[in-house]
């Protein structure tokens, strides 16, 4: 009852007139950037963080959250359309989202897109409401030693991810893992593999490496189609998503929602790491998963439902511990510690109208979102339609300076042409880039978090198993490791036996 | 014959162009500043350093009378963005503003391509007061106890930090020097997952900025041992100093700094340090920067100048006992 009490007292702040409508500019400025390859809601709030000292800080929240959470929305607009993540966490949906947009369902893919995540940020935010205490807590929970079991774990996820060749998928999963080490050596400050490159030495950025391996290499390799014309089917097949659609995506939404949630709760890439698992997860629970990577719808509603509820989730460790667990959520920080407000574990206790108000306008913005961007697919899916000498060299331009605008850095935009060129040359000999870049997304922290926890242990591997959370997550990556290598050694005996039936 | 005057019309508009930019006033001062000025921040947005150079960067404006913008320019652990303004024109268009990682990285990462007199200070804008704490459970109420127990018991309680190298790293080597108490260091890769580890139990202990740990202070799931900072904190009166408990060379809060490139011109550094100073000193922004965990200190080049150098001294003295870089 207090809950929606407070609710109510949300609604109002969130309703006033001035709080609307910054409302509405953050989710418009977030969808607009999020489409925009490379653009991403960093370098757009810190930008805007000036403008919110003038304002209450419930509006300046407002506005900045619907900045973050509308790009998330508008992330999966290129993936799909271009086969260009604009971030990491999109990666995956340009496994089947492109697939389907080049099978003339684009508008399918854009509306699963969207209506999953107002699914799951409306759960996310359910969700939050009710548990962002005792989450926090939980999260707490997480050390080293449960940060290596859980990227352990989604480390044996690499399989689902291939198409075709499990080996295939290994190698390039070993790939990402050998990339993942160059830079800074996490514990001794060393550098490894950077040859002098100061930009090298933080590591490869993801970002970079997603736009060239996917984006870069898909406009080089379609250079050589589009001549003969095969890119995309010219009929476009529905705007929305049909009943069969809605059948299909149902329960990978649920499931992607639940699943993306929790993994926001943890600091580090979790809306890529939350794509990723919900991913293989479908992938694992399909009854075809061969249809995976083929324009499968729910390889779209999965993902792009749990990077939009862990959105959600990534509020938790900021408003009831006060830690923001990536850079937006220290912007965010910075924009409540100008007006005074620290946000810890008594922020929701000191600032009820602030906690709720901002939730409330998710809400509100949530819906908006959705209002906004249903009609847009009408205009994105014919973007389709404009020629391929204009679309292409656009394409490329926009990449450039999304890149650009990370960090400002002109080396990445040399990483991102590169892997453009590794990329086309991997795709010509059947290697696929999903699996590479999961393994550079969790390289790094399972490396980092195991040598955490040999020094915390003092270099004893029980660690992982005398913690309840670690341990947990230690059987289920074992038992998932032996499960998928089953039914390889059985048929490989069946088929054995068969022979010597023969 | 129409299109050809149309070209050739454009190519004189060319040619006046390219003449205005050489007859653009030299940068000798008296003119400065014509063009937007750029501050550059070398780590990503969002922490103490960016929001103070936000919050300032209108006021600088209105004083300088040309726009006056922040980038972030990261990668390297800062050295691309420091590097970078080492390498821009000397023309005080391209400002960089650090925290202390501009002092040691130069000392932790050998060959790194910038060294810390290639650079002129402006303003030692201020720093962030930090706080050795503990988790509320943990035996230690006082900073003497924490001393005692690591003394006895080498290699057996851990002290995170940000990193290898980091402003943390070289805080803590300084901490177990003077001190003479022992710990295993544990790099977590960044000040987040540090505050994390504590409250959860991970580690022992850790010194962080009061601004990360104020929340948990107030809320008592955190306790501070002692304030790494000349000055007890407003809020929390009731922490030792590090002056206090005898040991004032751990004075390690991170500080904030305005350069520009050396060989600016001395008219221009004077410009600017100007600016700087009377922007700190407007009252609406020196709340503003307060308000964000910044502790005025407002000092003009000379005296930067000194006390980056005392830093230098400082930090060498630690790198060289911790074999740090070498």
């Amino acid at each position: 009852m207090s809950t929606l009490a407070n609710l109510g007292l949300g609604f109002s702040v969130a309703l006033e007139p001035t709080n609307l409508l910054f409302c509405f500019i953050g989710v418009f400025v977030g969808t607009f950037i999020g489409v925009l390859p490379g653009l991403g809601p960093i370098a757009t709030i810190a930008l805007l963080l000036p403008l919110t000292f003038k304002m209450a800080p419930a509006t300046a929240i407002i506005m900045l959250a619907g900045i973050y959470y509308g790009a998330m929305y508008g992330g999966s607009t290129t993936s799909i359309l271009v086969n260009i993540p604009g971030e990491a966490a999109s990666v995956v949906t340009c496994l089947d989202g492109y697939q389907m947009a080049r099978q003339g369902r684009a508008g399918p893919a854009l509306g699963i897109a969207a209506f999953g995540s107002f699914i799951a940020g409306t759960f996310g935010l359910v969700a939050l409401m009710l548990f962002a205490p005792i989450l926090g807590a939980a999260a707490l929970r997480f050390g080293p030693p449960e940060y290596f079991a859980m990227t352990f774990l989604g480390l044996t996820l690499v399989s689902y991810l291939s198409r075709s060749s499990v080996p295939k998928a290994l190698f390039m999963a070993i790939l990402g893992l050998l990339l993942g080490t160059i830079g800074m050596d996490p514990i001794s400050g060393e550098e490894r593999f950077t040859y002098g490159s100061l930009t090298l030495g933080d590591g490869l950025g993801l970002v970079p490496v997603a736009m060239g391996m996917f984006g870069i290499a898909e406009v080089l390799e379609n250079l050589g189609m589009t001549l003969r014309g095969e890119v995309y089917e010219k009929k476009i097949k529905g705007l929305l998503p049909n009943l069969k659609d809605w059948k299909e995506s149902f329960w990978p939404i649920v499931r992607g929602s639940i699943v993306g949630f929790f993994i926001g709760i943890l600091p580090g890439p979790s809306g890529a790491m939350s794509s990723f698992a919900s991913y293989a997860m479908e992938k694992r629970l399909s009854r075809h998963p061969e249809k995976f990577g083929g324009g499968a719808i729910e390889g779209v509603a999965g993902p792009e439902s749990a990077n939009n509820a862990a959105t959600a989730g990534a509020f938790i460790p900021l408003l009831s511990l006060g830690i923001p667990s990536n850079i937006v959520m220290a912007l965010f920080v910075g924009a409540l510690m100008i007006h005074g407000i620290q946000p810890g574990p008594l922020f929701i206790g000191n600032y009820p109208e602030l906690f709720w108000g901002v939730v409330a306008s998710m809400y509100v913005g949530n819906v908006l979102l959705l209002v906004l961007n249903l009609p847009l697919i009408g205009i994105w899916v014919r973007v389709l339609k404009v020629p391929y000498a204009i679309l292409y060299p656009l394409i490329f331009l926009f990449c450039l300076i999304g890149v650009y605008s990370l960090n400002n850095n002109v080396a990445e935009i040399f990483i991102m042409v590169i892997f453009g060129i590794i990329g086309l040359v991997l795709r010509r000999v059947g290697f696929e880039g999903a699996p590479f870049l999961l393994a550079l997304v969790l390289g790094p922290i399972m490396e980092s978090s195991l040598r955490q926890s040999l020094l915390i242990s003092k270099g004893s591997f029980t660690i992982f198993f005398s913690r309840p959370v670690a341990a947990v997550l230690m059987v289920l990556s074992l038992t998932c490791l032996i499960t998928s290598l089953i039914p390889a050694f059985r048929t490989k005996r069946e088929r054995l036996a068969a022979e010597i039936g023969d | 014959m129409h299109r050809i005057y149309k070209r050739s019309s454009m190519v004189v508009l060319g040619l006046v162009i390219l003449a205005g930019a050489f007859f653009i006033p030299g940068a000798d001062g008296a003119e400065y500043p014509t063009k937007t000025i750029q501050i550059i921040n070398p780590f990503p947005p969002g922490a103490v350093t960016d929001i103070t150079a936000r919050i300032m960067s209108d006021k600088l404006s209105s004083l300088l009378g040309q726009a006056v913008v922040v980038v972030n320019k990261t990668g390297g652990g800062g050295a691309v963005g420091i590097k970078a303004v080492k390498d821009a024109p000397a023309d005080g268009y391209t400002v960089l503003i650090v925290p202390p990682p501009f002092v040691l990285i130069p000392l932790a990462r050998k060959g790194i391509g910038y060294a810390v007199s290639d650079f002129t200070p402006i303003n030692f804008a201020g720093n962030n007061p930090s706080v050795m704490v503990v988790k509320k459970d943990a035996p230690w109420q006082r900073l003497e106890q924490l001393i005692a127990d690591a003394n006895k018991n080498p290699g057996k309680f851990t002290f995170g930090t940000p990193g290898t190298g980091t402003s943390g790293h070289f805080g803590m080597e300084l901490f177990k020097m003077e001190t003479g108490a022992d710990f295993i260091h544990v790099p977590l890769g960044g000040e987040a997952p540090v505050a994390t580890a504590i409250l959860g139990g991970n580690i022992h202990t850790s010194i962080i900025a009061l601004g990360t740990a104020r929340a948990h202070l107030e809320a008592g799931t955190l306790r501070a041992l002692v304030v790494t900072a000349q000055n007890r904190a407003k809020e929390f009166p009731a922490v030792p100093t590090v002056v206090e408990k005898g040991y004032p060379t751990i004075n390690i809060s991170p500080w904030f700094i305005f350069l520009v490139r050396a060989n600016t011109p001395p008219a221009i550094v004077d410009r600017l340090a100007r600016a700087f100073k009377e922007a700190l000193q407007d009252k609406e922004i020196a709340g503003k920067v307060e308000k964000a965990g910044l502790s005025i200190e407002n000092r003009g080049p000379e005296e930067t100048a000194k006390f980056l150098a005392q830093e230098h001294k400082k930090w060498s003295e630690v790198a060289r006992v911790a074999k740090i870089g070498q």
